[in-house]
């Protein structure tokens, strides 16, 4: 009789268990779309055998465990690649913006204001006496400034706006830490039991990517908790997340030990270090050039045309251009008041046929300014220029390898812990047959029973 | 290696999101006929436009100049030819009143005739161009010649040049100088003798009968027209120069354009096949990426 029981409990061992993978199945095909989901595997064994009268004698099929397929290597990979993408895709953007704002291809534009300006100065030198000369002049110097003027408010627009991207991902980032610190605890808690956190740890390894794509963080595993550092200060310890606060330019986490600094410099990724490094090295560089270029146009100008004298003039010395770089640069307001007291004579009087200082002022443009003497005007403008360019298609080119990269590492991580949806519908059909012969050795046993009972 | 349907779908979706971006690039190529649409799409290629388009402007600004400076010196030679004339005219008569022969009534037309020649020579020298003296110097809003009823002249112009900016290399200046175009050095070795001293000495002699004072007149207005001669020789050498620049002007313009052009110009039958090109890619990407989901092993259970 206890034979027969066992072939029962034999029976029914083989049921569970191909129900139970049946089960892990269908939630692997359920989830063959799900991001960041890892497929599962039902881990089955034999029972324990028994000492029987007949020898060693097997008692069916358990399962052991159900497992989770991944490798812990390359899930570490990505959190790191997700960082360097989400630090190129920041930058690129930023430079993309940049790369509008010195783009001259539709017309206007720094290049063709300078050139009318020196135009300008040219017709003057042809006509000092003129009052229209004078008013084109003024006209065309003033789209000069405004040009100049608009560039730097746009790049400080830029500077402006990453700033407060960068404060509103912070407010993410403490938020996706706490969503961490609460599946660590959990996990950790159904770990505990000996049961699996599968899901959990999906779900868990999503918001730790998402959390490098936005902050460079760095990822320690430690039995059921990820513990989660920012520049070596901790971010999310066991179950418990550390509020991150701005304090442009760097950063503070607010430990328990009391708040601790994470300078600028030791973010090695993600779109926070892309918006920093665009904001506080990239665009500086440019505002700097940018400024040089104004303030060596002010001072050429100025210091040529105060010595020369406005049309009636004895004394001279008037400025051009008031302000300092490119964000003030303006007309001398007592010129825009007056044009006669543009200075196109060089001698004093300001005789209307005299146009030496207008000739002076106009030969400007072919003189070697900048740069140690080695540049022109236009030729520091357009060298700006090609900086740009060329750093906004490098920081495509670098988002494009990362892009490459991260695509890599995905098809690893899916080679190893991806759903083929073919292949589960195998092992669907497999799962069922072997349930459908279950079935049949429990009613061979139920035969078996009756067989002996109607033998009684 | 495991290929799972997430990795072929993203694939496939990378592929023809790939595809898509290119037709785009393609298509603002045609669009625009600009190869270049940005810094960033060539940078180096970006700064010769820049350069190249500047240049250009620079160029028309010197070509507006040289306009300028030959209708300047067209100006100045149609009046100084009309000067040549009217001191010919002088000097006959200078000639002709020269010789002992008296007749009070052509003395009298002679007279009238020099105050005539005299006062259209002063016409000549404040000819103006637009509005502005061309023989004043500097000071070219005041009329630079004068004179008083006694035929005194006075000059109130200064001895300023105009300058003139051909080309990046070279400038021109202009000789508006009125008082030193019409007056001459003395042969005398004294100081430089006014053109209008010299008719109004022709005509005080005349007045005064002073067979000698109209005599002396003679070789110095000869000496005038020499001067002035010289004066539109010069005149004459910048304008050629000035059309010798032009015409260069005009080859460095063609150059530029040319260059400018093979830089930034799309070729548009080429942009036109390629926009082609990339849209049948990207019917084939689409294509392939329909076929890839077709099947699957449930199609064929039952």
């Amino acid at each position: 009789m206890t034979d027969l029981n066992q072939i029962l409990s034999i029976g029914k061992s083989a049921l569970l268990a191909q129900q139970r993978a049946i089960q892990t199945t269908s939630h692997n095909i359920a989830n063959a779309n799900t991001s960041g989901y890892t497929r599962q595997q039902v881990n089955l064994s034999t029972r324990p055998p028994v000492l029987t009268a007949a020898g060693m004698s097997g008692t069916g099929v358990q399962i052991v465990s159900t497992e989770r397929i991944f490798d812990p290597y390359v899930d570490a990979q990505i959190v790191d690649q997700n960082g360097a993408v989400g630090q190129w895709e920041a930058m690129d953007q930023t430079l993309a913006q940049v790369d509008i704002i010195f783009n001259e291809t539709e017309g206007g534009g720094l290049n063709s204001a300078f050139s009318a300006f020196w135009g300008a100065w040219q017709d003057l030198a042809n006509n000092p006496g003129g009052a229209a000369e004078r008013q084109a002049l003024l006209s065309q110097s003033g789209i000069l400034t405004d040009n100049f003027n608009q560039m730097a408010e746009d790049l400080n627009q830029i500077q402006t706006d990453l700033t407060t991207q960068i404060g509103l991902a912070v407010g993410e980032i403490n938020d996706m830490a706490q969503e961490v610190a609460d599946l660590n605890d959990k996990i950790f808690r159904v770990e505990l039991t000996g049961q699996n956190a599968n899901d959990l740890r999906d779900k868990r390894q999503l918001l730790l990517n998402d959390l490098s794509r936005s902050i460079g963080v760095e990822v320690t595993e430690n039995g059921s908790y990820a513990e989660v550092s920012l520049g070596g200060q901790p971010l999310v310890e066991h179950d418990q997340a550390y509020t991150l606060s701005f304090s442009d330019p760097d950063f503070e986490i607010d430990t328990p030990g009391g708040p601790v600094s994470v300078p600028a410099g030791s973010i090695n990724g993600g779109e926070v270090a892309g918006w920093l490094a665009a904001r506080d090295t990239v665009i500086p560089q440019y505002q700097t050039q940018l400024d040089a270029l104004a303030a060596g146009l002010i001072a050429a100008m100025n210091t040529q045309h105060a010595a020369g004298y406005g049309l009636g003039d004895d004394t001279g010395g008037t400025n051009f251009f008031s302000g300092t770089g490119a964000a003030d640069i303006d007309l001398n307001g007592a010129i825009v008041a007056d044009p006669n007291l543009i200075a196109a004579a060089g001698d004093p009087g300001g005789l209307p046929g005299d146009n030496q200082n207008a000739l002076a002022i106009a030969d400007l443009q072919f003189a070697q300014l900048l740069n140690g003497g080695t540049q022109t005007l236009d030729e520091a403008y357009q060298s700006l220029v090609v900086e740009v360019g060329s750093d906004a298609s490098q920081a495509s080119a670098r988002l494009d390898n990362e892009t490459a990269l991260e695509n890599h590492l995905f098809n690893r991580r899916q080679a190893i812990s991806g759903v083929s949806i073919d292949e589960e519908t195998i092992n669907l059909l497999k799962f069922e047959q072997a349930y459908q012969a279950a079935s049949r050795i429990i009613t061979t046993a139920d035969e078996m029973f009756a067989t002996l009972i109607g033998m009684i | 290696m495991r290929v799972t349907d997430q990795q072929i779908f993203r694939s496939t979706q990378n592929d023809v999101l790939t595809a898509r971006n290119r037709l785009f690039e393609a298509q603002k190529k045609v669009a625009t006929g600009r190869n270049i649409n940005a810094p960033s799409d060539d940078p180096i290629g970006m700064k010769k436009v820049l350069g190249y388009e500047s240049s250009l402007m620079s160029i028309t600004q010197f070509e507006r100049n040289i306009n300028f400076g030959k209708s300047w010196i067209q100006t100045a030679e149609q009046s100084l030819a009309h000067a040549d004339e009217l001191l010919t005219e002088a000097r006959d008569i200078a000639i002709n009143q020269s010789s002992q022969h008296f007749d009070q009534d052509t003395r009298d037309s002679a007279i009238k005739i020099v105050e005539g020649l005299y006062d259209q020579l002063m016409d000549m020298a404040n000819s103006r161009l637009g509005g502005s003296f061309i023989f004043a110097g500097y000071n070219n809003e005041t009329q630079p010649f004068e004179r008083d009823s006694d035929y005194n002249i006075t000059y109130t112009g200064d001895d300023g040049a105009l300058g003139l900016r051909i080309s990046e290399n070279s400038t021109i200046s202009l000789n508006a100088n009125g008082e030193e175009i019409f007056q001459i050095d003395d042969p005398g070795g004294g100081a430089p003798i006014s053109v209008f001293d010299l008719l109004r000495d022709l005509r005080t002699a005349l007045q005064n009968d002073d067979l000698t004072g109209i005599q002396d007149q003679i070789p110095l207005l000869g000496v005038v027209k020499d001067h002035l001669q010289d004066v539109r020789a010069e005149n004459s050498g910048q304008h050629l120069r000035m059309g010798m620049t032009e015409a260069h002007l005009s080859k460095v313009r063609l150059n530029v354009e040319n260059s400018l052009s093979d830089l930034q110009q799309a070729d548009m039958a080429s942009a036109v096949l390629e926009l082609q090109m990339e849209q049948t890619a990207y019917e084939a990407a689409l294509s392939a990426a329909s076929r890839v989901f077709q099947q699957s092993l449930l199609d064929f259970l039952n």
